[in-house]
């Protein structure tokens, strides 16, 4: 039941939201959440390959 | 008679008593930096403070609202940090901390540019000896390449403010006009709020210190020289570019690092960033922007280095790829960090999200939709690093090193009232805003603004489950500017060393040469002086040549 509740709350928190966000914006549903999905891959995939390009070299050892 | 008393007073006299005092006494040097900041919070408007030193009059202080800003976040660090350190840090870190924290009020507050780069300089040596805490010879390494590149940031300063008053420019604090003057000083301004590529000394040098250390290094020597340029330097476009350059710069590196602590300094440089495009968009709300950050940042990047120091503490390991399953073992640690992390990452109700808002909202209000979607990118970066990787690997998954010994509760205790004045500032953002340079009619808890927030908190989230495999720490390190810097000296260096020893032969054949005139008998000794000077001219570069391995 609690967990139930829980999911309502937070379809409706996720409409009300995206309504707010829509209306005061202008911007489709989610854009902002997609930008942070898009964005944290870009950035992960873009440093894997800027390390394997040089920018990583294996750790001296320690004193 | 002036009615007011500059606030680094107290931290100086706090340096000094450290020096003398034994180490069960030295909590009671918390109480400077609690006068300290009610020195800072009660300085007058339009205030000032003078000297005549040496022939010279020095406008020693000079406060508005945008100095009294970092005065009351430099004099609250320093007792932070001090109480972070109270617990065992040594006399060294005490003498020096606090000694730094009054160079950093020396700066804030100075009404000349003299006074500023005998605060700059101070602020140099204090670090010097802040970083070489340490104890090791890495930190010792780091100190002397810390100290080389302020070295030459301080000179270029200085000879930036003799050319500026040479050429009739005032001697106050004050925009710089654009010419030779104005870009050697700049120059020194970028050192040190280490815009990339001369930011490798940040990266290097601050996780080498020792845990208190850190904490202290983390506050000042960038956020002053934000402040400078906020003087000196306030709406000149390419600083849009640097900074947002600099936001993007630090989280790239960042993903790559293994190193808990210099992870976190990749995090000062981006989130100098953000300052650092403020400055450059130069309008009201951009510099409300700057000054808020700078003060939000110095909070929660503390907060962060004392969570990341407890760990390096307890455990003696700073290596992402050495640890793990922290969380049973220091679950208040934990969770005053993720304060701290959620700050970075402009979560509601803590004090990034009221302060880079502004920053944001300044660029969106100019019109700069580039700049504006690339800080919002450089947040999602933020988040990935600081909110989820860290605590991911250093945290989760099963322990791999129980700690070897309890956190002190100095410690504790600094980061929960660090972490309070986190939210504090965050749920009551008015607290803040009051002490902004210009007025501001700005509200950051709209339903759209908190929405947008917690859908790129989410987005970034859900993406890193899917890709955290890929972020697994590696026993590796990340090359950066430095290595081109360190070879480019070492090259100078050599370069210079013979020349040094050709001058030097040359001279001491020329003392030969005077010495076997035909007058009778002498001894041979006039020689030694040149022969020291070879050795004193080697030692100097053996000395540089150490610092730039």
């Amino acid at each position: 039941m609690t967990t139930v509740l829980g999911l309502a709350a937070l379809v409706i928190g996720l409409v009300v939201m995206e309504v707010v966000l829509h209306a005061s914006h202008g911007l489709p549903p989610g854009a902002w959440g997609v930008f942070g999905a898009l964005g944290c891959a870009v950035l992960i995939i873009v440093s894997k390959a800027l390390g394997k390009a040089g920018l990583q070299h294996p750790e001296p050892p320690d004193e | 008679m002036s009615e007011w008393a500059h606030p680094a007073w107290p931290y100086l006299a706090a340096a000094v008593l450290a020096l003398a005092l034994p180490r069960g006494a030295r909590p009671a040097l918390l109480a400077a930096p609690a006068l300290a900041v009610v020195l800072a919070w009660s300085l007058p408007e339009g205030g000032t403070l003078t000297a005549r030193v040496m022939g010279v009059d020095l406008v020693l202080a000079r406060a508005d609202a945008l100095s009294r800003m970092f005065a009351i976040v430099f004099a609250l660090i320093g007792g932070l940090a001090g109480l972070y350190g109270s617990g065992g840090a040594s006399r060294r870190l005490h003498v020096a901390g606090y000694a730094a924290t009054a160079a950093g009020l020396v700066i804030v507050l100075a009404g000349d540019w003299l006074t500023l780069y005998l605060g700059w300089e101070a602020l140099a040596v204090a670090s010097f000896a802040i970083i070489s805490d340490g104890g090791t010879a890495r930190a010792w390494a780091a100190a002397y390449r810390y100290l080389l590149v302020h070295f030459i940031g301080d000179a270029l300063l200085l000879g930036g403010i003799g050319w500026h008053l040479a050429t009739g420019g005032s001697g106050l604090v004050g925009a710089l006009p654009a010419g030779g003057a104005g870009v050697l000083v700049l120059v020194a301004f970028a050192i040190n709020a280490a815009i990339p590529p001369v930011h490798a000394w940040l990266t290097d040098a601050y996780p080498e210190s020792s845990p208190a250390g850190t904490v202290f290094l983390s506050a000042f020597a960038t956020k002053a020289a934000v402040y400078a340029l906020a003087r000196a330097f306030p709406g000149w476009e390419p600083l849009v570019w640097a900074g947002v350059g600099m936001t993007l710069y630090g989280v790239v590196f960042a993903v790559l690092e293994n190193d808990i602590r210099r992870l976190l300094g990749y995090h000062i440089v981006s989130q100098v960033g953000y300052m650092v495009a403020g400055v450059g968009l130069g309008t009201a709300l951009a510099l409300n922007g700057t000054a808020a950050h700078a003060f939000a940042h110095i909070l929660y990047k503390g907060l962060l280095l004392m969570g990341a120091g407890a760990v390096v503490y307890a455990t003696g390991r700073r290596r992402l790829s050495e640890l793990g399953g922290l969380a049973g073992a220091m679950p208040a640690v934990l969770a005053l960090y993720m304060v701290g992390a959620l700050s970075i990452s402009g979560a509601p109700l803590l004090n990034g999200f009221v302060s880079k808002s502004l920053i944001v909202a300044a660029a969106e209000a100019e019109h700069r939709p580039v700049v504006y979607a690339l800080l919002m990118l450089a947040s999602v970066g933020t988040f990935l690093s600081v909110g989820l990787k860290l605590p991911w690997l250093a945290f989760g998954g099963a322990a791999v090193h129980a700690p070897a010994r309890p956190v002190p509760r100095a410690m504790l205790a600094a980061m929960t009232l660090t972490g309070a004045l986190c939210a504090l500032t965050g749920v009551v953002p008015s607290l803040l805003y009051r002490l902004l340079p210009f007025p501001l009619a700005y509200e950051p808890y709209t339903a759209a603004h908190v929405f947008e927030s917690l859908q790129l908190l989410a987005g970034t989230a859900l993406a890193f489950v899917l890709l955290r495999r890929q972020l697994g720490g590696k026993p590796a390190v990340t090359r950066d500017t430095d290595r081109i810097w360190r070879a480019a000296g070492a090259w100078v260096t050599g370069r210079l060393a013979v020349v040094v020893a050709r001058v030097a032969v040359a001279l001491e054949a020329a003392a030969d040469s005077s010495v076997s005139q035909p007058i009778g008998p002498m001894p041979r000794a006039t020689g030694r002086p040149v022969g020291y000077a070879v050795l004193l001219a080697v030692a100097a570069v053996g000395l540089a040549l150490l610092a730039l391995r």
